[in-house]
């Protein structure tokens, strides 16, 4: 069959542009088809990202480091009271970028109106700078400059639910080290803005020393957060980190954020599941185009095989017309999706949906990000389901005994 | 290749039909086109199969040609029996031993007239300059000079079949198998044709069986065979 190649491939190539409007159609549906599985996840990688990058901004960090069963109960007994030095050497390695030590403890703020429970959380705000969203999210009064200054730094929605206002005095109460309850006035030195309500509602901020001096922790702080080289790849750097710290609990965001976690997971997977939708469609449209090219000339393929052509060159021929068709349809596609790519790259607003989507912690700005391994699998799969959805035409047009195919009328 | 099946591709063209039937279901309707047919056919004759519509030619030269199978009996080109090859051996058989002449041309449209005679000899692996050599030659023999780069839509009728012709002849087939082959031509261009068919068979001693009405071609055979519902009714 090999020495046939070539004369196989002109009569697949000439077959091609032999009803153009027909080889138009089917190339535009491929390259349509695979533009709009390409754009589409890359938009939804977008939003992933965004979502996985707000959440490790958040206050999460790409690693976190607890006393055990602090995550179980996050009370200040169970602090973490000694780095062991393994860790602060492995701390210290090139893989993590970034470290923050905090206190971080449920307690009560109280305004002469309203009181509310909330995550206390004492910070070093050096540390902060690049590792979390709280440095650059006072948007009103300022952020600490040193780790013991006085002040509280909450969030606008609290603000209001307080029915307080910057530079009036709250009071922040939790329990300390001897389990007595610890109180304290402080004023308010800054406000917040969060794309989460929830955080802007739940978290106030003190510095970590007047938090640890609240709540009589001395050195003693409650989580470590981390922010590492590659916030998918963390499997190396968090076995060493937990070998490194054996009686710690050390964890990947995605341990601590289960529900984003999970809707990532869910997102890859519905992708694929979208790609394959897209790609069988498109095969549909494959195997339409080669049916009706097919039964067009079973006179054509009834008299190859009279002048010698074995089925199985036949075969070959067909399946040739679908893979141009499909080759160049795909390399249409991609450079479609490279333009689409290319002109989302300022966003798509979806503000008419902001309220909403706050509430998912999604930004009213969406960015296509490309992802090469869905690049490579939208690839993949039109070719592998698009050659395989012509296996069928390929053999029926190899079935056809010769006589009757001859004498079909056309 | 099953047993039978000789080492050499060429057959020597000994054609031989052994109580040939073939019966066609259109529903729960048989129609009896062959009827236990017997013949045998030597190398280089010029035989002529005539009969009136549906009187079995065609299918006969199908068979002979293993375009379709028989319902019973048995088919030998020389010592090979072809009704139960395989498709693919089948296909092989054609194209190492028999030239195909369609009543409706059944070129290949998106081939060139020169293209389309090379095909079968691309297929049979000849190499590129010698198929182009043969295929100026013969279309130039059948007076298609000039024409040769021209697609099947861009040729007269007569001319499709003399490309067809060519086509058949070019690869020095054994056996020549032609459906009314002079059907859509001028009696000029079908006498100059059958003179070419003539001296092929003489000169290489190709086998030539012809399903005809024409008369022309009749007179040229040099044996007749006349069918009717089915059986032979004379040969001559």
């Amino acid at each position: 069959m090999l020495k046939n190649l070539s004369i196989i491939f002109i009569l697949s190539s000439r077959n091609v542009l032999r009803n153009p409007r027909r080889s138009i159609l089917t190339l535009l549906a491929i390259s349509f088809g695979l533009a709009g599985t390409i754009v589409v996840s890359s938009l939804a990688r977008g939003l992933s990202y965004n979502l996985a990058k707000d959440t490790i901004d958040h206050l999460t960090g790409h690693i976190q480091i607890h006393a055990e069963n602090y995550l179980e109960d996050p009370d200040v007994s169970n602090s973490i009271s000694e780095i062991p030095p393994k860790l602060e050497k492995v701390m210290k390695s090139p893989q993590i970028l970034k470290k923050a030590e905090r206190v971080r403890v449920p307690g009560i703020v109280m305004s002469e109106r309203e009181s509310y429970g909330v995550m206390i959380v004492g910070i070093n705000p050096k540390e902060e700078l690049g590792l979390s969203f709280i440095a650059e999210s006072v948007n009103e009064g300022k952020f600490f400059d040193h780790d013991s200054d006085d002040g509280i730094i909450i969030g606008r929605k609290l603000l209001e639910l307080l029915q307080t206002d910057i530079g009036k005095r709250v009071v922040v109460m939790s329990q300390d080290v001897k389990n007595e309850i610890s109180d304290k006035g402080v004023r308010i030195i800054g406000v917040f803005d969060s794309q989460f309500e929830s955080t802007e509602k739940s978290f106030v901020f003190l510095s970590i020393k007047k938090a640890q001096g609240l709540l009589g922790l001395d050195a003693k702080i409650s989580e470590i957060s981390l922010v590492t080289k590659d916030y998918e790849n963390l499997e190396p750097t968090l076995s060493n980190l937990q070998s490194s710290a054996p009686n710690l609990d050390v964890r990947g965001w995605r341990d601590i954020e289960k529900f984003v976690s999970a809707l990532l997971d869910i997102q890859g997977k519905f992708l694929i599941f979208w790609f394959c939708i897209v790609v069988i469609a498109i095969s549909f449209g494959i195997v339409n185009t080669l049916f009706m090219a097919i039964y067009e000339r079973i006179r054509e393929f009834g008299m190859l095989q009279a002048l010698g052509m074995k089925p199985i060159e036949i075969q070959f021929q067909v399946l040739i017309e679908s893979l141009l068709l499909i080759l160049i349809g795909g390399f249409i596609g991609n450079i479609l999706s490279v333009i689409g790519i290319h002109l989302l790259e300022s966003g798509i607003d979806i503000s008419a949906f902001a309220e909403g989507a706050k509430r998912f912690g999604i930004k009213n700005v969406i960015y296509p990000r490309f992802v090469s391994h869905d690049w490579i699998t939208a690839n993949l799969l039109v070719l592998f389901l698009g050659s395989l959805s012509s296996f069928y035409p390929a053999w029926r047009a190899s079935r056809f005994t010769p006589a009757n195919a001859i004498s079909r009328a056309t | 290749m099953k047993n039978n099946t000789l080492q050499e591709n060429k057959l020597e063209a000994n054609v031989r039909c052994k109580d040939v039937s073939k019966i066609y279901r259109q529903g729960d309707i048989e129609v009896h086109a062959l009827r236990r047919i017997s013949i045998e056919i030597q190398d280089g004759s010029f035989v002529s199969l005539s009969g009136p519509s549906g009187s079995g030619k065609t299918t006969l030269l199908n068979l002979i040609g293993g375009l379709d199978r028989p319902t019973s009996g048995e088919i030998y080109l020389s010592n090979l029996r072809i009704d139960t090859l395989s498709s693919s051996e089948l296909a092989q058989v054609r194209l190492d031993n028999i030239g195909f002449i369609f009543q409706a041309y059944n070129l290949i449209p998106v081939l060139s007239a020169r293209e389309n005679v090379e095909f079968v000899m691309q297929l049979q692996g000849v190499n590129a300059a010698e198929r182009k050599e043969r295929a100026y030659e013969i279309l130039n023999a059948v007076g298609l000079n000039g024409l040769e780069n021209r697609r099947p839509g861009e040729l007269s009728g007569g001319q499709q079949q003399r490309v067809a012709v060519a086509r058949a002849i070019v690869s020095n087939p054994e056996i020549v198998l032609a459906d009314e082959p002079t059907a859509n031509l001028d009696s000029k261009t079908a006498k100059n044709l059958l003179e070419i068919m003539l001296s092929m068979c003489k000169e290489r001693k190709v086998t030539f069986i012809f399903s005809t009405h024409d008369k022309l071609v009749m007179e040229y055979a040099e044996r007749l065979i006349k069918l009717h519902d089915g059986e032979i009714v004379s040969d001559e």
